[in-house]
C-alpha cells in the first residue's frame, strides 16, 4: 500500500494505542491476573514448593488441564530448561 | 585514505619537523598572546614609567571575556538522539542502546574526571580558537584478569573471575580527554585527516617504568622531562620519546580505523588562501590584545595619578611663609600663623578624569568585541525596559551561535569515535548509567547490537533558566494560537520526553474510558471470584470442617459436601465450591451478556408515547 500522510497518521495512532494498551495491561491487568494464582493461594514461590504443596495445589485446582496450575508449572519448567540450555551453550 | 602506506620512522621525523615549522608561529601566538592575556601575565607590557612600574594593575578583563564565552557554551544537560537504521523492533532497540551508551559516556566521563573535559575543551575553544578531544582506550584503567594460583580450587578461581568480570564491566576504559591545542599538529592540508602529531612532556622515570627498552638518547636523569611525540594515521601509530621509538615494531598498525582526535574550530578565524594556521585558529583575545593592554595601562596610570593627586594638599603664601612651623590639623585646634601668611588649598589637575574617560572608552571597545555587558549580567547604558534588554541580549548572544553549533557537532563526533573504539578496540563489556530529564538507566552494552556507521546528534540544554522559561512561554503561545501542535512543542523542550508524555496521556485517556473501566471491572470480578473459590478450596484442604450428619444432608440436598465425606448417593463429593457461572472474557456468552446490558430497558416500540415527560 502506498504510504500517505493519512496512513502514516493512522499507523502512529495505532502504535501509540498499542503501547498504551501494553501499559494498561502491565499496570492493571497483570496484577489482577495474578490474583488467585497457585503461588498466591499457597503463599509460596513455585521454586519453594514441596511435594505436599504440589499435592495440595492439584487438590485445589484439579488435574484436568489446562488450568492456572498447569499453566504455571509449564511456564516455570520451560524457563528452567531454557536456563540450562544457556549454561550448556 | 586506505592507500596510505606504513610510514618509516625517518619519514615521521621529517613530517614532524615540517609540521613544527608550519605550526610554530601559531604556537607562539598561543603562548605569547592568548595564554599571557588569559593568565593576566602582561604587567611588563603596560609600559609604565620606571618609578611606577611596580604599581601597575592588570585588569581581569581577558579572563572575564573568555569565561563569559565558555559559560555561554552549553555543555550540561546533554540530550542524545540516535537514528534508527531500519524499521524493525531490533533497530529500535539498537538505537535505544546506542543512545544510552552515548549518554552514559558523557555522564561517566564527567563523573570520573577531576574536571569535565567538555569544560576544558570549551575553554581552549574560545581562548585559542580550537578545541581538540582525544578518544582512546586506556587499558590501565581496567583491573587485571586474575590468574589461577597453584593449589587454588576451581570454585575459588571461578569466583575471582566472576568478580573480575563484574569489576571490568564497571570500569570506564575509554578516555575522552581535552588536549591543549598547543600540543596538537594535525595534517596541515587535510586538517588531521591523514596524520596527526601530539607532543607533550613526561617524566623520564615514568617512561623507563613503562618502556624498559627505551635507550634515553639524551642521557636525562630520572626527574627530568622527556619529549613524547605521538604520531597517528588512520591505520598506524608510533610513539617517540626524545625521538626514539618505543613500540615493538616502531610503527605499528592499530584497530581504531580512524585518527582518535576530534578538532573543533570556532569559526572566528579565516581560512586564508595560503592556509595560514595563524589566521585560521583565532581565539577571542588575539585581536584585542592591544586594547586589553591599553585598558590595564590606562587604569594603572589613573590609579597612580589619583593616588598622588587626590589627597588634599596646599601651599603657604606670604612674606613670612618661611616662619610657619608645624600646622596642627586636629579637630578644634588653631595654629598661630605669622602675619601676612596665607594657606592656599591646591586642587587635583583634570588629567585623572581624562584617564578615567579613556579607560571607559577602552573597556567599551573590549566588551563590544567579545562579550557585551548584557551577556555578563551587567546593565547596558540607555537600556530601560526588559524587552529592550532581552533584544540586546539576543543580539549579543548571536555571536556564540555558530560556535555552539560547531561544539555540539564536535561532541557528536567524539561520541561516535568512542563507539568505534569500544566496538573495535576495547575487549569485554562496558556498563553505563546515567540520569537525565528523559532517562534513568544502568545497562550493559551489548557489542553485537552495535552496528556501524555510528551516528548521533547531541543537544545541550540552554545554559540559562531564563532562556528556558522564555522558550516555554513562547511555545505555549504558539500552541495556543494553533501555529504549532502540542507534540511539536514538546519536542522543543529539553526537559520533556515527547514520546513518553504522549504515551502517558493516552494511558490516562484509556484508564478514564468507561468502556475500558467496564472490561477491567468485569475481569477483576471474575478473578476475585476465582481467587475466593480457590482460597476457600485451599482452606478446606487444610482444615476440613466437621462432617455434617447424614440425616441433615438428606434434608438439605443443595448443601456442599465436605472433603472426605461421602455423597448421599455414594458418589465422591467435589473438593471445592462450584465455579461461578461467569462467561470467559471474549466468549460468545460474554458478548451476549454485554449486549444485553447495553440494551435499553424500554422497548423501542413504546418510545415517543409518553408525551414528553415532565414539562
Amino acid at each position: 500500500m502506498k504510504e500517505t500522510n493519512l496512513t502514516k497518521a493512522v499507523a502512529e495512532l495505532v502504535e501509540i494505542k498499542l503501547k498504551a494498551l501494553d501499559v494498561i495491561m502491565k499496570e492493571l491487568i497483570e496484577p489482577l491476573a495474578d490474583v488467585g494464582s497457585p503461588e498466591r493461594v499457597l503463599g509460596k514461590k513455585y521454586e519453594d514448593w514441596t511435594e505436599e504443596d504440589f499435592l495440595k495445589a492439584s487438590q485445589i485446582y484439579g488435574t484436568s488441564e489446562p488450568n492456572a496450575l498447569s499453566d504455571l508449572i509449564a511456564r516455570r519448567e520451560i524457563a528452567k530448561v531454557t536456563e540450562m540450555e544457556k549454561e550448556i551453550l | 585514505m586506505n592507500k596510505l602506506g606504513k610510514p618509516t620512522i625517518d619519514e615521521i621525523k621529517v613530517l614532524h619537523a615540517k609540521c613544527l615549522e608550519y605550526y610554530q608561529p601559531l604556537f607562539n601566538l598561543y603562548k605569547d598572546v592568548d595564554e599571557k592575556l588569559y593568565e593576566l601575565d602582561f604587567k611588563g607590557a603596560l609600559n609604565l614609567p620606571l618609578e611606577f612600574k611596580d604599581e601597575g594593575v592588570v585588569l581581569p578583563t581577558a579572563r572575564d571575556m573568555v569565561d563569559t564565552c565558555v559559560d555561554h557554551t552549553d555543555i550540561a544537560n546533554a540530550r542524545v538522539y540516535v537514528n534508527r537504521k531500519g524499521t524493525t523492533d531490533i533497530s529500535e532497540s539498537e538505537a535505544n542502546m546506542m543512545r544510552k551508551f552515548y549518554l552514559g559516556l558523557i555522564h561517566r566521563t564527567n563523573v570520573e574526571s577531576t574536571i569535565s573535559p567538555w569544560r576544558v575543551g570549551a575553554k581552549h575553544y574560545w581562548m585559542h580558537g580550537m578545541a581538540c578531544f582525544k578518544t582512546v582506550w586506556d587499558a590501565d584503567r581496567s583491573p587485571d584478569k586474575p590468574e589461577q594460583k597453584k593449589g587454588e580450587s576451581e570454585d575459588n578461581y571461578a569466583a575471582g573471575l566472576d568478580k573480575w568480570r563484574s569489576d571490568y564491566s564497571a570500569t570506564m576504559p575509554i578516555v575522552i580527554q581535552a588536549v591543549n591545542p598547543g600540543c596538537i599538529m594535525p595534517d596541515p592540508y587535510d586538517i588531521g585527516g591523514r596524520f596527526l602529531f601530539e607532543t607533550d612532556e613526561v617524566l623520564v622515570y615514568n617512561v623507563k617504568e613503562r618502556f624498559p627498552r627505551w635507550g634515553n638518547p639524551q642521557g636525562r636523569s630520572l626527574e627530568q622531562k622527556v619529549t613524547r611525540t605521538r604520531f597517528w594515521t588512520p591505520k598506524y601509530r608510533c610513539e617517540l620519546y626524545d625521538g626514539e621509538p618505543v613500540l615493538k615494531g616502531d610503527v605499528i598498525a592499530h584497530d581504531y580505523g580512524f585518527i582518535p582526535y576530534v578538532i573543533i574550530d570556532t569559526g572566528l578565524g579565516n581560512v586564508s588562501a595560503n592556509n595560514n594556521p595563524t589566521t585560521r585558529y583565532v581565539g577571542v583575545l588575539r585581536y584585542i590584545a592591544g586594547l586589553l593592554v591599553s585598558e590595564s595601562s590606562s587604569y594603572s596610570l589613573s590609579d597612580i595619578v589619583l593616588k598622588r593627586t587626590s589627597f588634599p594638599w596646599g601651599t603657604i603664601e606670604g612674606d613670612n611663609a618661611a616662619q610657619v612651623g608645624t600646622i596642627d590639623i586636629g579637630f578644634g585646634k588653631f595654629t598661630k600663623m605669622p602675619v601676612g601668611t596665607k594657606l592656599m588649598p591646591q586642587y587635583p589637575q583634570t588629567v585623572a578624569q581624562e584617564l578615567s574617560r579613556h579607560l571607559g572608552v577602552t573597556a567599551g571597545y573590549v566588551s563590544a568585541h567579545i562579550a557585551p555587558n548584557v551577556t555578563r549580567g551587567l546593565g547596558e547604558e540607555g537600556v530601560r525596559s526588559g524587552v529592550d534588554r532581552r533584544l540586546l541580549l539576543s543580539e549579543a548572544s548571536a555571536r556564540y551561535i555558530y560556535s555552539n553549533e560547531a561544539f555540539k557537532n564536535g561532541a557528536a563526533k567524539v561520541l561516535a569515535n568512542c563507539a568505534r573504539v569500544f566496538k573495535n578496540v576495547v575487549p569485554g563489556e562496558l556498563r553505563v548509567w546515567a540520569r537525565t530529564p528523559r532517562d534513568e538507566f544502568d545497562v550493559k552494552i551489548d557489542k553485537n547490537m552495535m552496528k556501524e556507521p555510528f551516528t548521533c546528534y547531541v543537544e545541550f540544554a540552554p545554559f540559562s533558566e531564563e532562556d528556558e522559561y522564555r522558550r516555554h512561554d513562547d511555545l505555549e503561545r504558539l500552541m495556543k494560537s494553533g501555529i504549532v501542535t502540542r507534540s511539536w512543542a514538546r519536542t522543543q523542550m529539553s526537559n520533556v520526553d515527547p514520546e513518553a508524555m504522549e504515551l502517558e496521556e493516552e494511558v490516562e485517556r484509556l484508564k478514564a474510558s468507561p468502556a475500558v473501566q467496564q472490561v477491567i471491572d468485569q475481569y477483576a470480578m471474575s478473578k476475585i471470584l476465582e481467587a475466593v473459590a480457590k482460597r476457600s478450596a485451599a482452606e478446606s484442604v487444610d482444615n476440613a470442617p466437621p462432617p455434617v450428619p447424614e440425616q441433615l444432608m438428606q434434608m438439605m440436598p443443595g448443601m456442599p459436601v465436605q472433603p472426605g465425606q461421602a455423597q448421599p448417593g455414594g458418589a465422591p463429593r467435589a473438593m471445592q465450591p462450584p465455579i461461578p457461572n461467569v462467561a470467559p472474557l471474549g466468549s460468545a456468552q460474554n458478548v451476549q451478556n454485554e449486549l444485553a446490558k447495553q440494551r435499553s430497558a424500554t422497548p423501542m416500540t413504546q418510545q415517543g408515547q409518553g408525551g414528553g415527560g415532565f414539562r
